[in-house]
């Protein structure tokens, strides 16, 4: 069993409880290769491998967050496994609470509508991602009509329902996108993914289109919606205090694959790829006056087009031997329930940090400051 | 923040978009709020319908949510001209009608005011002391402009209670007027040197002027010190390589590297209200 347990910000450590035994879904080998076109003909000239081999599982009532640089393929595989783009190779498999195991890799449009109501998603930007021409409370019923879940009053009170446990009032059901803020849209668009009642919730970077004033508001209220409603969340984002405050467990990606997955603690402590040592090492400290050290990286992100031979990271791996550039290392458990991709994870000595919390800006809500009275002062009104 | 509707014929030009609207006041609350200092929405009716939830939250952070008296802009009113530019009974009914609607919209009364385009006559503060407005930010002194009514030659430059016969000078009104900063001195084309966040760059536009400001203050030994900001929700705050934005985010670090001389104390409307009233 994953040790999940962390110490929260106000001393308690509850996330274990609510993580169950059972994988809810698990991904093999999973991949998604978009082709490239060229020429006057047309004709295919490769393939973008965006995802390119991702193994990767979720216990029920956990959260997964899925980190990696901007074009590494997170987002990409995230609506793979919801079947938003046909997959390409590989295994999903889903363990519905009522349709069971279900094969999405090669499941049909009609057992994908079944799916999707134990399945949502929740996207990046809520500026785009809400219909301006439609209402709040339709933006809200359209996956309970489309799925003729519910009608009539009882769709009413669905909706006010969902919208007052994202903390909107229900008599705003009749407005439209535009009388809301950024983090208010944040909420419709997860009442939406709410209100068909899933077990699983891709998180598409829900926070990243959001100010880091209002991103506490939203990761606060999706860990309540999940303590509430048992939730599991793929919680992809490319910002690692993000992940950190929210994460039980980090899937690290590189190039289109998971390199390194290991207990969110575990993880920052005591990284087994040089690429996570890379990646937590050019967070700034929480403290400026704290000297860091920042891993360099020499190089660039390889494009996805073109990768390298055997392990995509040795052109940059300062660590890299002659094995790495013919053989592509598989994300094996290093240490229980610590995975990862490196020929050398056992005997690497990586650098990590103690925690990110006190860095984290979604624990500390930027408010404005509190006025004293000085009567002569300039005021800013 | 001025925040008229889109679409209107009247000045101060709303939004393209009551969207872009919306995320102008968004943008530019959230950048205000995040950098300590605070931030006054002076909000048509119409507008405040529009945006209650959006405004309703900001409210709940501390965002003074007032009334901008835009009378053309009052839905069905048929009010063609400017506030000032009506006699003290109109007044009367424009400042309740919009007040109503005010109510209306986000379910509470509004306590802080200001007049599109600066409008007002000297009838216009008794009218609005007697609709229990507790804090105005209507005169631009030294500004000349009176298509629009609105004449603030020789006004008091600082925050003062607004006077029940002469909107120029200070009185014993129970309603508090922060005039909008302007150098006074100068006026070209019928305006005053405002601090508009648009207007300008912060080197040569904000920065000296609040510069000579902060001198004249010192200068003429004012007690009570205001500095105030203007600007419309129709300038792409959301944008982060808009002018606009970048140059509210300029003036937001400039004030808090001003902080060590002068204790600057970020206040909407209403908290400079309660720091006059207390300070006198």
């Amino acid at each position: 069993m994953i040790d999940t347990q962390r110490t929260r910000d106000d001393g308690s450590t509850d996330r274990s409880d609510r993580i169950g035994a059972r994988n809810l879904l698990e991904v093999t080998g999973l991949k998604k290769h978009f082709p490239i076109h060229g020429g006057l003909l047309g004709r295919l000239r490769g393939y973008v491998r965006a995802v390119d081999g991702v193994d990767l599982f979720i216990r029920e009532g956990e959260t997964l967050g899925l980190v990696g640089e901007s074009g590494c393929g997170k987002s990409t595989a995230g609506r793979t496994i919801i079947r938003l783009y046909d997959v390409t190779d590989g295994e999903i498999v889903f363990h519905d609470p009522m349709l069971g195991k279900i094969h999405l890799e090669r499941a049909g449009t009609a057992e994908l509508r079944r799916v999707w109501m134990s399945m949502q998603m929740i996207f990046q930007d809520p500026f785009s991602s809400l219909d301006p021409r439609m209402s709040v409370g339709r933006i809200v019923a359209e996956p309970l009509v489309v799925n003729k879940i519910a009608r009539g009053s009882e769709l009413r009170d669905r909706v006010a329902q969902v919208l007052t446990a994202v903390g909107l009032r229900p008599e705003h059901v009749s407005r439209y996108p535009h009388a809301f803020s950024g983090g208010q849209r944040q909420r419709i668009g997860i009442a939406r993914a709410l209100a068909m009642s899933p077990k699983l919730i891709i998180c598409d970077e829900p926070v990243s289109a959001l100010d880091v004033s209002v991103q506490a508001q939203v990761l606060n209220l999706l860990e309540d919606l999940q303590n509430e409603f048992d939730l599991t969340y793929l919680f992809i984002a490319h910002d690692l205090s993000v992940v950190d405050h929210i994460s039980d467990r980090v899937a690290v990606m590189y190039v289109g694959y998971v390199v390194e997955v290991a207990p969110t603690e575990e993880l920052f402590r005591n990284p087994k790829m040089p690429y996570t040592e890379a990646l937590i090492g050019a967070i700034p400290p929480p403290n400026p006056r704290l000297r860091s050290r920042p891993v360099k990286l020499p190089g660039e992100v390889p494009s996805p087009a073109n990768p390298p031979s055997g392990c995509y990271f040795h052109p940059r791996c300062q660590y890299a031997q002659d094995v790495c550039k013919v053989e592509r290392p598989p994300l094996r458990q290093v240490s229980p329930g610590h995975y990862a991709a490196c020929h050398f994870a056992e005997t690497l000595s990586l650098r990590g940090i103690p925690t990110l919390t006190s860095a984290v800006p979604a624990v500390t809500m930027a408010t404005a400051s509190s006025v004293t009275p000085t009567p002569a002062a300039p005021a800013v009104p | 923040m001025d925040c008229p509707p889109p679409g209107a014929r009247a000045l101060p030009h709303g939004p393209a978009t009551w969207e872009a609207g919306g995320r102008a006041i968004d943008a530019f609350c959230t950048t205000v709020l995040r950098a300590g200092f605070a931030a006054t929405l002076f909000v048509t009716p119409e507008a405040a319908d529009a945006h209650a939830p959006l405004l309703e939250e900001y409210a709940g952070s501390g965002v003074d949510v007032g009334l901008l008296l835009q009378p053309p802009t009052l839905r069905g009113a048929g009010y063609k001209r400017y506030l000032g530019a009506y006699p003290g009974e109109l007044q009367q009914q424009v400042v309740q009608d919009a007040v109503r609607r005010f109510e209306d919209a986000l379910e509470r009364r509004p306590l802080s005011v200001r007049s599109a385009m600066f409008s007002a006559s000297d009838e216009t503060f008794p009218q609005l002391a007697t609709a229990r407005f507790r804090q105005s930010s209507i005169s631009s002194p030294g500004r000349r402009t009176p298509k629009y009514q609105a004449v603030w030659a020789g006004a008091a430059a600082d925050t003062h209670f607004a006077s029940a016969t002469d909107r120029l000078q200070a009185g014993a009104l129970p309603l508090v007027e922060v005039p909008a900063t302007t150098d006074a001195t100068q006026c070209r084309g019928g305006l005053s040197p405002d601090l508009a966040v648009e207007n300008g760059t912060l080197d040569r536009w904000h920065a000296p002027l609040i510069a000579s400001q902060l001198e004249r203050h010192e200068r003429e030994q004012i007690a009570f010190r205001t500095l105030c900001f203007v600007t419309t929700s129709r300038f792409p705050y959301q944008d982060r390589s808009s002018r606009p934005r970048y140059t509210l985010e300029s003036l937001l670090s400039y004030l808090v590297g001003i902080d060590e001389r002068y204790d600057v104390v970020p206040s909407t409307l209403a908290e400079a209200y309660a720091h006059f009233r207390s300070a006198t």
